[in-house]
């Protein structure tokens, strides 16, 4: 009976009970279960919260779509108004649930001790891979429950709504627009020095994507100088474009971790229902402002030749359904184009954005360019082509919605947007609070938030 | 003597081991076990204290101890009460001891003790009777009412102060020799009614029978078992019910669960295995009614003392199974169906408990060898139960969709709407006539052939075969007085009604007990099961439910025929490149392409240790160690239809130049994990009686681990000959497939899973009795698990019980002599249940599928708040037997509540955590329970009749999420005030003039579509709209078993009903009608029900039939509204025939006296339904899809030498 005998006495000790559950595999407690953890991509790259996207202009859908339309985050994001009373919203969930998976990995890392000097390195980048995909999220989700970026005002402007704590009973609180902004940047700059230069997968964020991101960041916050500097690193680093006259024109979709990206995210399609996929039809502007040797026209683009509709093909993923919502160079180019604009410098701004624009052209069968470069007067003119090109390059990225938000700060660049669904027109003008999304109500109920201003 | 069972087990895992080699280990180990048998020491072992006891009652307890039988006047022992203290004597000693001083003297005879007055003076005797007869010799047969030959009776004859015995011998013979002619001639045995004979009168050789004691079988035999103690029926409070060895061998099943299924009160099963709330499976076995929502719902399941779980490879989900326990080895199971009874095992105890205990040997036995046979044919299964919509019906709906021009955008866009959906041939047909490829008159004798084909036939001569189950097992158990033995072989041999499937099992089981030293006894067992499942039958019954009853699965000549699956037919007639493989799906050819076997190796060995201390006390220590490992490989073989649809969708290349990314061969699913499982268990127990007083106690200490880890894999390009496969597979790279242009990389199996589960437990119970009259019993245990948080371990939860029994039929007062027995239970307690949650977060790992990276998943998020789940159970029982036994039973009314039942709370979604499992639900429960057993003819011809009856409702009394009226009509959404289960539908106003259904709205009749409303957050249905039926599993259940017998004779049959229960029928599904046009050309069933043929037609038909027009296209809200309406609500009470069974007792035949017992049955199961509430003809326990178990035939044998 020793057997009896060791486990009797094995059983008795104090802490035989302390050991978790699934032992081996399936408790993290080692560096490389939380490097799977982040690996887990259906968590930390995918399911952004999609309403920004299906808010903005430059699609629409029919009313037959709309009204067979059934989730409620969906009818509303699109009116620009709270049809339906948002209960419980999955799409809200899912961001907030990739927050609490990072937190248990950030929280797991933190009582992590290390013994040797690899490891301790280790331990540095997955931290800051972690906080990179949390920076993401938070930013995410200050695009849609922030109110704009004013720096006048962002200390007491609304901000979003963080959680910090493994502990789901705490609750979470809701911060300042200025806090919002610091801790994204805070945690950016942070994770930086601990990024990879080189990820061996583009779900991994590496330092291109964390200066890409800030560069976003400063973009939004109107700090032109110092989205410059975090473009510049960004494309230092990487700054590959795909040169369109090599693809395909029969595909679906452009196709996912594709050599323009830097960090590749999802929205989900949760609140999206029916209003997206085949059944979101691109404003036919947009389409007919492109030139006939824009290859945009083929591979963004297909028209239906009997109805006419346009409907889109350029996600930067394997999917109609999750549209990429990560960075790509192509942005990044035009956040430095912009940026240059801004503070002046319009050679430099025409620069980057033909570089882009030749990487979208077609070529003849010398394999020459058929792309002339553009040219502008003076920064500002510079600033409306960058601003312009923006609109066709960045379709279903979901960066539209930031950039309306931003621009109607500018009174000369302010937009009225209007939608008519079924003889009912529904208008968002400039600045409006509907800008900035309301909370579910079952966040305000169960959370005691307050609920977004104005709603 | 120390076997140690994980070192033998150990040895098992060395990978050069082949199978034989384990088997020829396993004999080596039964011999080792064997030999030691021999080396063990003899010690009669009694010891008796009592104090002015009376002394039938001392002969009684020596009895039980010894096993030896006492033969006398039980009136003159009456006089006589006993003072005595003897520890561990022999069984002499104990008789000087307590007789030595009364005018009494004693005989052994054999295992027989007979006491008679003492001879004062022998010499008077014969004096006065100077007349000394002549001596004769006596001779003769024992039998019982049966015929069975008796062995081991005593038999003594005496006249005056003579007396002179013996005891029949293996054949039942006896002979006495030098007997006074005029003597008294006396024949008894344990459980039988003694029988006195005149030797004047009686003509030799004599054959004696002797007749049951009915009394002595039933209150002096049955001892409960909890898997901690055995519990005298006398003395015990809880509620106990133990199904007998002659019960469980009434119904020939491979599996034990099987045979208690209809057989108790308070245990129901419940053959429709039900989702939860949030998609927990819920168990077919519920001991008195589900006290949880979202925990674990399975009773816990104790063989030989410890807790015994099969779990499948879904890893941490364990389901209630008992495949490797044959159950030819099983002594008895006792159900614990209350707190007293169950709380002993504490946290696993809230669903009820079913302790099996397995036959052993006995010490003093000689050998003997049992054996059983059964071989079972089972009907193939009636496929005209089907409520499929006849071929006809479906020709007509296929013509009205093309008349529609639903079928055109097939024709126009395809292939460049990438419509390769399946279309049924009528489609098809009607497609060609419309290219002009062929004629009018071609079409309509195609679309004739079609209406009158019947696929059903094809199916039950390709697919279906007769069922044969074939059941041997072998037993020889015996023993000295010093160790015994039981040593088994099973062989189990299934062959379901599904062409291609099979299963097999071999159990190999020894179990020894040695007395070592005088207080010292060891016991150790190993069991061995190996089974092999074969499942390559083709899912026939999908493939029914999916494809118009025209559709040929052979052509005339019975020759395999394609049938239209997952692409259109014409879509694989015409892609074909040179080199692509046939896509096309022939069903009857499938089961010969896979070969699909799960393998289960089951080792349980373990062993006790039992040490007689003084003073009452006895130490008692065991240990299992389990290991089972379940190997699942499932091989796709190079022609089945998954292997070349997958290389077909992965081929790439151009025509002249293709390219195969995965290679021609077999595609693999391995699947392999192993269970490994230890327990131990330390426990003191005390017994001691003070005179009138008697105490019972144990208290002990109980550590468990178990661990649970597994690894699953794909292999590529398998070749079966050689065992190589594809080993250069590009995981990473996206394949363009077809049809359409989908980017997909090849799916990477290899995944490592893996958990251990930890728990220790401290238990004590007590009984106090006094008298035989009162009992008290407390029971408590502490539980602590790391599956849950440091917080909820900290805390001291117990689990307790007290219980009390009166028994009032022995008080003085009680003269009542009809109702001869009478007894009073009460008990009080709680028991816990637990749910696979953590405290802690875990992590299960997985290939990423968009990167290939391994990743982790987070399967628990860290919930230190969970607890265990509690039952608070309150039980009443009355136990009652009739003057002769003729009627006796037991009533019981109790109460059980679930408390701090684990389910979703809702949680600021802003944390991230919308909902979490929580300790937030109760639950009420309230039931009665009678059991009847009853002798309705003794005698010759012999009538018995067991009656069971529950009745069991509950309530939902907390709930915190609200119910939504969508979630309630899903089912399994607790509401409070409602029964957990319960059924709720819309209510119906019947069709309107034009055929469409109506509801009603706050008492107005509304359209179907005001009903649908809004399915959004703001639906124009509320749950107060909705009709509540009741509840979905019988409130009221129970059986009548009747059995009959008459020289070696005997016929049973078991009736079993259902009442006060509601089941949802289906009807047709007009959406499954209407082809879904669209990418990929969804696939569209183009069949419905058969209730199609009932449809409103016309104006005037919504006066007799309910269901409605077909509408002019899909709509979804019709058929939602229809499926969940009141009027496919039908109460689910019936009566149904279970089984008959018919045997014989051979031993009544002069056959080989070798054999003393052999009986022989035909059984047939499943009869079918008596009587039944609904009348749509349909068996409620088969309402949807299923067809209800066919008919089986099975001839059993079981022999005793």
């Amino acid at each position: 009976m020793p057997a009896l005998a060791v486990a009797m006495l094995t059983g008795c000790s104090k802490n035989w009970l302390d050991i978790k559950p699934e032992k081996s595999q399936a408790i993290p407690s080692k560096l490389s279960d939380y490097a799977a953890l982040l690996n887990n991509t259906a968590q930390t790259n995918s399911n952004l919260l999609a309403i920004g996207e299906l808010a903005g202009d430059g699609h629409f859908v029919t009313d037959a779509v709309y009204a067979a339309t059934t989730t409620a985050p969906a009818l509303n994001a699109y009116t620009w108004s709270q049809l339906t009373v948002l209960q419980n919203q999955a799409g809200y969930n899912d961001i907030y649930t990739r927050i609490f998976f990072l937190n248990v990995v950030l929280d797991g890392l933190n009582k992590l001790s290390v013994a040797t000097e690899p490891e301790r390195k280790e331990l540095a980048a997955l931290k800051a891979r972690a906080n990179f995909h949390k920076a993401y999220s938070y930013y995410w989700l200050s695009q849609l429950y922030a109110q704009p970026y004013q720096a006048a005002t962002a200390a007491t402007d609304q901000g979003i709504i963080v959680q910090d704590d493994i502990d789901f009973r705490e609750n979470a609180r809701r911060i300042t627009v200025a806090e919002t902004y610091k801790t994204i940047i805070d945690m950016l700059k942070e994770a930086l020095p601990n990024l990879p230069v080189q990820t061996p997968h583009v779900t991994q964020p590496g330092q291109a994507a964390a200066h890409a991101l800030l560069a976003r960041v400063y973009l939004i916050m109107q700090q032109y100088e110092d989205a410059l500097a975090s473009a510049a690193s960004s494309l230092n680093q990487q700054s590959t474009l795909l040169d369109f006259s090599t693809l395909p024109t029969n595909r679906f979709f452009v196709g996912a971790f594709n050599t323009e990206v830097l960090y590749h995210d999802e929205m989900g399609s949760n609140e999206m229902n029916n209003l997206h996929s085949s059944n979101s039809l691109v404003d036919p502007a947009i389409y007919n402002s492109l030139a006939a040797d824009d290859l945009r026209k083929v591979i963004f683009f297909t028209q239906n030749t009997t109805t006419g509709n346009i409907t889109f093909k350029g996600n930067y993923n394997n999917s109609n359904w999750q549209l990429f919502g990560g960075i790509a160079t192509d942005e990044v180019y035009l956040i430095r184009a912009e940026a240059y604009a801004r503070t002046g410098d319009a050679t430099s701004a025409m620069k980057d954005l033909n570089d882009l624009l030749r990487s979208r052209w077609a070529k003849d069968v010398n394999g020459n360019t058929l792309f002339t470069d553009l040219t502008a007067a003076d920064a500002e003119e510079a600033l409306d082509l960058v601003l312009a090109e923006r609109k066709k390059e960045l379709m279903y990225r979901g960066l539209r919605w930031s950039d309306l938000r931003r621009l109607n700060l500018e009174p000369a660049r302010a937009i009225t947007l209007t939608r008519t669904v079924s003889g009912k027109t529904y208008t968002l003008e400039p600045n409006n609070y509907r800008y900035s999304f309301p909370l579910p109500t079952n966040a305000l109920e169960l959370g005691g938030h307050l609920q977004t201003t104005g709603w | 003597m120390n076997v140690n069972p994980s070192c033998v087990v150990a040895c098992w895992r060395h990978p050069l081991m082949k199978q034989c080699s384990r088997i020829m280990r396993l004999t080596i180990l039964f011999i080792i076990i064997g030999v030691l048998n021999a080396s063990a020491k003899s010690y009669g072992q009694i010891s008796i204290q009592v104090k002015d006891t009376p002394l039938s009652q001392v002969l009684e307890q020596i009895r039980k101890q010894s096993g030896y039988v006492f033969l006398t006047n039980q009136q003159e022992l009456g006089k006589y009460r006993i003072t005595a203290q003897v520890m561990d004597a022999d069984i002499k000693t104990v008789m000087d001891k307590v007789i030595g001083k009364l005018p009494l003297q004693y005989r052994i005879i054999d295992r027989t003790i007979v006491i008679k007055q003492k001879n004062t003076t022998t010499e008077n005797i014969i004096a006065s009777d100077p007349e000394t007869p002549a001596d004769i010799e006596v001779s003769g047969r024992v039998v019982d009412e049966k015929g069975a030959i008796l062995e081991g009776a005593s038999v003594w004859a005496t006249k005056g102060s003579f007396t002179q015995g013996t005891s029949s011998d293996k054949n039942g013979n006896f002979t006495l020799k030098n007997i006074p002619d005029d003597a008294t001639l006396h024949i008894s045995r344990l459980g039988y009614q003694q029988v006195d004979i005149n030797l004047k009168r009686a003509k030799l050789p004599l054959t004696v029978t002797l007749k049951l004691s009915i009394q002595k079988l039933d209150e002096v035999n049955i001892t409960y078992k909890t898997g901690y103690q055995q519990i005298s029926k006398d003395r015990a409070t809880g509620s106990f019910v133990q199904i007998s060895k002659e019960m469980l061998e009434r119904t020939p099943s491979t599996n034990l669960l099987d045979r208690i299924a209809y057989v108790t009160s308070g245990l129901v099963f419940d053959r429709k295995p039900t989702t939860g709330a949030m998609g927990e499976r819920q168990t077919p076995y519920i001991i008195r009614g589900l006290s949880t929502i979202q925990g674990n719902p399975h009773p816990l399941i104790v063989i030989d003392g410890f807790p015994y779980e099969e779990s499948t490879q879904e890893g941490s989900n364990l389901y209630m199974l008992l495949n490797d326990l044959n159950p030819n080895d099983v002594q008895d199971v006792t159900i614990l169906r209350d707190a007293a009874a169950a709380s002993i095992w504490g946290s696993k105890a809230g669903n009820g408990v079913i302790v099996i205990t397995t036959k052993k040997g006995r010490f003093n036995q000689a050998a003997r060898v049992e054996f059983t046979s059964n071989i079972s044919i089972k009907d193939k299964e009636d496929l005209s139960y089907l409520s499929i919509m006849s071929a006809a019906d479906a020709v007509e709906v296929h013509k009205s969709m093309y008349e529609r021009g639903l079928y055109n955008p097939y024709d126009a866009n395809y292939p460049t709407q990438r419509n390769f959906g399946v279309l049924p041939e009528a489609a098809e047909v009607l497609l060609q006539l419309r290219k002009g490829n062929i004629t009018q008159q071609q079409a309509d004798a195609k679309l004739a052939a079609l209406a009158a084909y019947d696929n059903r036939g094809d199916v039950e001569k390709y697919l279906m075969q007769r069922g044969v189950d074939q059941q041997y097992a072998l037993n020889v158990s015996g023993g000295t007085d010093r160790f015994t033995y039981y040593t088994s072989v099973g062989v189990d041999q299934n062959r379901p009604t599904n062409v291609g499937n099979s299963s097999s099992r071999i159990t190999l089981r020894s179990d020894n007990t040695y007395k070592i030293t005088k207080n010292l006894t060891l016991n150790a067992y190993i069991n061995y099961t190996q089974a092999k499942t074969i499942n390559n039958g083709l899912d026939y019954m999908t493939m029914l439910h999916s494809q118009p009853l025209y559709t040929r699965f052979v052509d005339e000549a019975g020759n395999p025929v394609a049938i239209p699956y997952k692409f259109r037919q014409t879509f694989v007639d015409t892609v074909a490149y040179p080199t692509m493989l046939d896509w096309r799906f022939y069903p009857t050819l499938e089961n010969k392409n896979r070969n699909n076997t799960g393998t289960n190796m089951d080792i349980r060995a373990g062993g006790s240790l039992q040490y007689t201390l003084p003073a009452g006390f006895k130490l008692d220590v065991s240990y299992q160690y389990q290991r089972i490992s379940h190997e699942l490989k499932n091989i796709n073989g190079a022609n089945s239809f998954f292997t070349r649809d997958l290389l077909n969708r992965f081929m790439g290349g151009t025509p002249t130049a293709v390219t195969w990314p995965i290679q021609r061969g077999a595609v693999v699913y391995y699947n392999n994990n192993t269970q490994k499982m230890w327990q131990a268990r330390a426990q003191l127990n005390y017994n001691k009686s003070f005179g009138l007083h008697q105490v019972n106690a144990l208290a002990g200490m109980d550590v468990s681990q178990k661990n649970i880890d597994g690894l699953s894999d794909i292999w590529y390009g398998y070749n079966e000959e050689t065992g190589l496969f594809q080993s250069f597979i590009n995981y990473d790279q996206f394949y363009l497939t077809r049809p359409g242009s989908g980017q997909e990389r090849i799916t990477a199996g290899n995944n490592v899973f893996g958990n251990v589960r930890r728990q220790r437990s401290y238990f004590a119970n007590a009984a106090y009795n006094y008298d035989n009259r009162y009992t008290f019993t407390v029971s408590g245990r502490q539980d602590g698990a790391n599956i849950f948080g440091v917080k909820a371990n900290q805390q001291l939860s117990p689990f307790w019980s007290a219980g009390l029994l009166w028994n009032i039929s022995n008080e003085k007062f009680y003269d009542l002599k009809i109702l001869s027995d009478l007894k009073f239970r009460a008990t009080y307690g709680f028991n816990g249940n637990h749910k696979s949650a953590s405290a802690f977060a875990t992590i299960t790992y997985t290939n990423n599928g968009l990167t290939g990276y391994p990743a982790g998943q987070l399967t628990g998020w860290p919930n230190p708040y969970l607890r265990w789940e509690k039952t608070k159970v309150v039980n009443l029982g009355l136990d009652f037997g009739f003057v002769g036994n003729r009627v006796n039973g037991s009533i019981e009314w109790y109460q059980k509540n679930g408390i701090d039942l684990i389910g979703p709370v809702v949680n600021d979604p802003s944390t991230g955590i919308a909902s979490y499992s929580g300790n937030q639900a109760n639950i009420r429960g309230r039931g009665i329970d009678l059991m009847l057993s009853s002798r309705n003819l003794t005698g010759a011809l012999q009538w018995n009749t067991n009656f069971t009856f529950s009745y069991n409702s509950n309530k939902v009394t907390a709930y915190e999420v609200k119910p939504m009226a969508g979630q309630m009509l899903g089912g399994g959404q607790p509401v409070v005030g409602r029964q957990l289960w319960g059924l709720y539908s819309y209510k119906w106003a019947g069709l309107d003039a034009t055929g469409k259904p109506q509801g009603i709205l706050a008492d107005t009749v509304a359209s179907y579509q005001k009903v649908m409303g809004f399915t959004g957050p703001n639906p124009n249905t509320k749950p107060e709209d909705l009709l509540y039926h009741g509840t979905s599993t019988p409130r009221v259940s129970g059986n009548i078993l009747n059995n009959i017998s008459y020289k070696g004779f005997d016929i049973s049959f078991n009736i079993t009903y259902a009442y006060d229960y509601f089941f949802r029928r289906t009807s047709v599904n007009y959406n499954n009608l209407f082809p879904i046009s669209g990418n990929g050309g969804t696939y569209a069933q183009s069949i419905t029900h058969k209730d199609y043929a009932k449809r409103w037609k016309k104006e005037g038909d919504e006066a007799f039939t309910s269901v409605p027009a077909m509408p002019a296209s899909s709509d979804f809200n019709l058929n939602s509204f229809y499926t969940s309406s009141a009027v496919l609500v039908s109460p689910g009470d019936h009566i149904r025939l279970r089984d008959i069974r018919i045997g014989y007792d051979l031993s009544r035949l002069p056959i080989n006296k070798l054999v003393k017992r052999a009986h022989l049955t035909a059984t047939i199961s499943n009869l079918g339904i008596l009587w039944k509430a609904n009348d749509q003809g349909l068996d409620p326990d088969y309402a949807s899809r299923e067809i209800p178990a066919a008919k089986s035939y099975t001839i059993g044998l079981q022999l005793q030498f």
